[in-house]
């Protein structure tokens, strides 16, 4: 079989601009994701959520593992790391702890975060690293064709669940918690501008924070358990989603196709490993310990 | 060059996603097995971007299908687009079958072939729904290279016979019209025929399926995994059958814990298995170090891809030879072997099986992902015959002496002989007794740490060296046994000879054969297993080989290296890694210089 280059097929020029040309990858446009799939209005609410708080952006990092959702860290115009599947936390974890000047955003799939990665997302949360964790939670491993995630609700159907899964699935939102995040919220892609506002309020957040999005996989969850198209997903979120702020984390497990919690459910107060770590060495080391200093072109800020 | 061997028919079929481009071509894949012809398909990804362009490529022939060959014979274009990818890949006299204006001004010129027009997607309105377009094209290639109909049409009613009656009548009469079009609109203007089937009905797996197949059969009852492309349709697979043999399937939170799982599942006499791919074996490093030492035996498929890290997911590569012999830290043996073709796969993992269980020992089966994706035919495996390994454990002595009697050097000092049982014992095929928990009398704790016959902890000299010498001993048994596995064919007095493994060897095979054909002396060169090496073997058959053409898919020759340091052969690599496998034509020049001296060693 040859490999030759195929020849291009021409695209019809459409020259309007596009709304968020500043933010995105343009080179990388049309993305990978499917129609009616939730990660699009991530990654719009994600700028929109940088933008109102007003970081500076040159500071600014999005790292994330490996999946559909993965991608994001391809398509928003910030360094970015697309690292290895689970692993998305401590990459990031040495980001920070290397450049404490940085602002680290990991953005990754239920999955990816809590399956494979899911070691290194408790003990982020228990050390109260200073990082916005947003984990795209659509029930399932979409990357690789639709397998069993940590989060399938029961008795969904997957590739891996042929006869119904029956593993009960984490409760992210109370797991956060009740390892030392300092800020935990559930919106879904429906709620755009909640979702905003809960991204902006967990970036200015000191220590581990942690937002779980909602959203549409059309092709594999929705095909697969009949429930139609992402929009049709959608219309469910409408229709089913209780909006609780501060409801207590261990009341709002997911049951397959049930109405369920979305909010605001934890803001708290932590020291951060960084807040503990000075403080600890100071007491031992006094002048000695030696603050950190990032790359010459970030002032030290330890 | 050898005249093309015209009884094998390559045909691929190109579309936009959703236009019935995939099952058209598995339809036309499952009626030709049934009707006794070989057939291999190849699934290609040209892109990420789901919808898209779909392409289904199948190669038939009156004898086992080695490779995809080197060029397309006939390509079936449901669109303009189909066509501009695509035909490149076609030879200059190839068949085009296509769905769009002849008069279009092609960017891609053709040089010669035949060209027919098909309105495919206005018959299939006629037949009753746009959708049936597939079936049109169907009927068209029965027509036109002499597909029997009456095996298409009987595979139609058994694909859709369960939808709907109407489902079935609309695509028979698509494919009645597809003939009937071409039948009136064109005179055959080409030599090309697929060749009739033997009668024999065959099975068509992927190279996946097959594993997975093999492992139930072989009495895989324990998997654990955890997805990755490639290799994730293993695990989906052994989902549906495991439970209907009592079986279990996991899947785990990771890798680590996957072939974690696996080892406690043999400890208990289980026959396991776990599958993944690249990044995956390399996280379960560590444990197959502890599977080595504690002498567990397990199934490891390594389904590769184009690495390393994420690399290209989809794309073929054979890269993970040097991780799965030498990826080990300190000694941690393993066997490692490569099935060439889905029906060895099937076969090899059984192989893996017996090896695991009768050695005790971590077996890796590298697959790779050009392997498990496509599908093949293969003759329905005799399961009456097939060779099953069932493990004998360790029986209760019943005469005075409780246990067999261990060396002086494991009763050393501080270690005062108790009547436990030797799960350790060295002997002279390094195979210890082994029980299972459950058994009295016969508990023992298997442990990572090294150890001495009754697998208590022990760091002394003498010791260390008797249990090294003991796990190395049984991987020799593994080297007897199969030392003698090298297959070779041509010509055994040749100067030149050429070797490879996995996928490749299947089409060094199909290169060798035809050079063969022409007279060339050269021998092909085949090991069985890829570690232990078949050393004696090889070496008697690289004996008088003056230069050795070695080919495989990756960057660095990781094989070529394993003949040239074990063996001093003047090896010339014949590397490829650009996610594609290798075409026979590009290997034949190779073996033409080699016999001409001209390739440098
Ligand atoms: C070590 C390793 N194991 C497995 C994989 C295969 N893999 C890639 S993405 C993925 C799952 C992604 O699921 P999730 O994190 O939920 O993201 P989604 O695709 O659903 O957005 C897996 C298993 C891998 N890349 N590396
Ligand atoms: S597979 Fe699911 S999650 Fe991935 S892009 Fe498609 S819809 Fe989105
Ligand atoms: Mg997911």
């Amino acid at each position: 079989m040859s490999d030759t280059a195929v020849t291009p097929v021409p695209v019809k020029e459409d020259t309007t601009p596009h709304p968020m040309e500043d933010w995105l990858r343009m080179d990388r446009i049309p993305h990978i994701w499917c129609p009616t799939c939730g990660l699009g209005i991530v990654v719009t609410a994600l700028v929109e959520a940088i933008k109102k708080s007003a970081f500076d952006p040159d500071l600014m990092a999005v790292v994330s593992g490996i999946g559909c959702t993965g991608r994001v860290a391809g398509y928003i115009k910030l360094d970015s790391f697309h690292t290895t599947h689970g692993r998305a936390i401590p990459f990031a974890t040495g980001l920070k702890l290397s450049n404490p000047k940085l602002k680290v955003v990991v953005v990754s799939g239920d999955g990816d975060l809590t399956g494979i990665g899911g070691n290194h997302f408790i003990h982020a949360a228990r050390r109260n690293i200073d990082l916005t964790v947003i984990c795209v939670n659509n029930f399932i491993y979409a990357m690789t064709g639709g397998q069993v995630a940590p989060t399938t609700p029961n008795p969904a159907v997957t590739s891996t669940t042929p006869y119904g899964a029956f593993e009960p699935p984490f409760n992210l939102a109370n797991l956060a918690e009740a390892c030392g995040a300092t800020y935990v919220s559930r919106w879904t892609a429906l709620h755009v501008r909640r979702l905003v506002e809960s991204m902006t309020r967990a970036l200015m957040k000191p220590g581990f924070s942690f937002v779980e999005v909602i959203a549409p996989c059309s092709t594999l969850y929705a095909r697969r358990n009949r429930l139609g198209s992402g929009l049709d997903l959608m219309k469910f979120y409408h229709d089913n989603a209780i909006i609780k702020n501060g409801c207590p984390t261990p009341e709002v497990g997911i049951d397959f196709q049930k109405p369920f919690v979305v909010g605001d459910f934890v803001d708290k107060e932590r020291p951060t490993w960084h807040d503990r770590m000075r403080a600890q060495m100071t007491a031992t080391l006094g002048e000695k310990f030696i603050p950190k200093v990032g790359p010459s072109i970030c002032t030290n800020c330890e | 060059m050898s005249k093309r061997d015209t009884r094998y028919v390559c045909l691929r079929i190109a579309g936009e996603g959703g236009e019935g481009v995939i099952s058209a071509g598995e339809l036309l894949t499952q009626v030709a097995a049934r009707l006794g012809m070989h057939v291999a398909t190849f699934k290609t990804f040209p892109s990420e971007i789901r919808g898209g362009m779909a392409v289904y490529q199948l190669r038939t022939g009156p004898d086992r299908v080695l490779s995809q060959g080197d060029y397309l014979d006939i390509l079936v274009a449901f669109n303009r687009e189909g066509y501009d990818r695509n035909i490149a890949d076609m030879t200059s006299e190839g068949v085009l079958v296509h769905d769009f204006e002849p008069g279009d001004n092609l960017p891609v010129k053709r040089r010669g072939g035949v060209d027919y027009h098909v309105p495919m997607g206005k018959l299939a309105r006629e037949a009753g729904s746009h959708r049936a377009k597939n079936m049109v094209a169907l009927g068209a290639i029965c027509e036109l290279f002499g597909f029997p109909v009456e095996g298409l049409t009987e595979g139609v009613r058994l694909k859709f016979g369960k939808k709907s009656e109407k489902v079935v009548e609309v695509n028979l009469k698509a494919i009645d019209l597809g003939a009937e079009y071409v039948r009136e609109n064109h005179e055959i203007r080409h030599e090309l025929h697929f060749s009739e089937g033997d009668g024999h009905a065959r099975v068509v797996l992927s190279g996946n399926d097959a594993v997975a197949f093999g492992a139930v059969a072989a009495g895989c009852r324990f998997y654990a995994g955890y997805p990755i492309t490639p290799a994730t349709e293993i695990m989906e697979y052994l989902a549906r059958e495991l439970p209907r043999v009592s079986g279990r399937m996991v899947q785990a939170e990771d890798e680590i814990a996957s072939i974690a799982m696996c080892i406690g599942a043999s400890f208990t006499g289980q026959k396991s298995m776990t599958a993944t791919s690249g990044p995956g074996l390399a996280l379960m490093s560590e444990a197959l170090g502890l599977a080595s030492m504690a002498e567990v035996g397990l199934v490891l498929v390594d389904v590769q891809r184009a690495g390393p890290s994420t690399g290209m997911p989809t794309k073929a590569e054979q890269g993970d030879l040097n991780l799965a012999i030498y990826g080990a830290h300190s000694t941690a043996h393993r066997v490692v072997i490569a099935p060439v073709d889905v029906e060895d796969c099937f076969y090899q993992t059984v192989n893996a099986f017996n090896i695991a269980a009768k050695y005790q020992i971590p077996v890796i089966v590298l697959s790779e992902q050009s392997l498990g994706f496509s599908k093949a035919s293969m003759p329905r495996p005799d399961f009456e015959n097939l060779d099953v390994f069932e493990e004998q454990y360790a029986r209760m002595p019943t005469d005075g002496d409780p246990w067999p009697k261990v060396d002086e050097l494991t009763v050393g000092e501080g270690y005062p002989m108790t009547p436990v049982f030797p799960r350790y014992l060295r002997n002279d095929t390094g195979i210890s007794p082994r029980s299972i928990p459950g058994m009295p009398g016969m508990e023992f704790r298997a442990t990572g740490l090294e150890h001495d016959e009754f697998a208590r902890p022990r760091y002394d000299p003498p010791n260390r060296k008797a249990m090294l010498n003991k796990r190395q001993a049984k991987f020799e048994e593994v080297r007897r046994e199969y030392g003698e596995q090298v297959e070779v064919i041509g010509d055994d007095e040749a100067e030149v000879a050429i070797t490879g493994w996995g996928t490749t060897a299947a089409v060094i095979r199909h290169a060798v054969t035809r050079a063969l054909n022409d007279g060339a002396s050269v021998k092909a060169i085949f090991p069985k297993i890829l570690s232990p090496m078949p050393d004696m073997a090889m070496r008697h058959h690289l004996h008088g080989v003056k230069r050795v053409i070695c080919c495989e898919l990756n960057d660095t020759g990781q094989y070529a290296n394993i003949i040239r340091h074990r063996y001093g052969a003047n090896v010339h690599a014949v590397l490829k890694d650009r996610g594609v496998p290798f075409a026979p034509g590009e290997i034949t020049p190779y073996i033409e210089m080699a016999i001409k001296a001209q390739v440098r060693i």
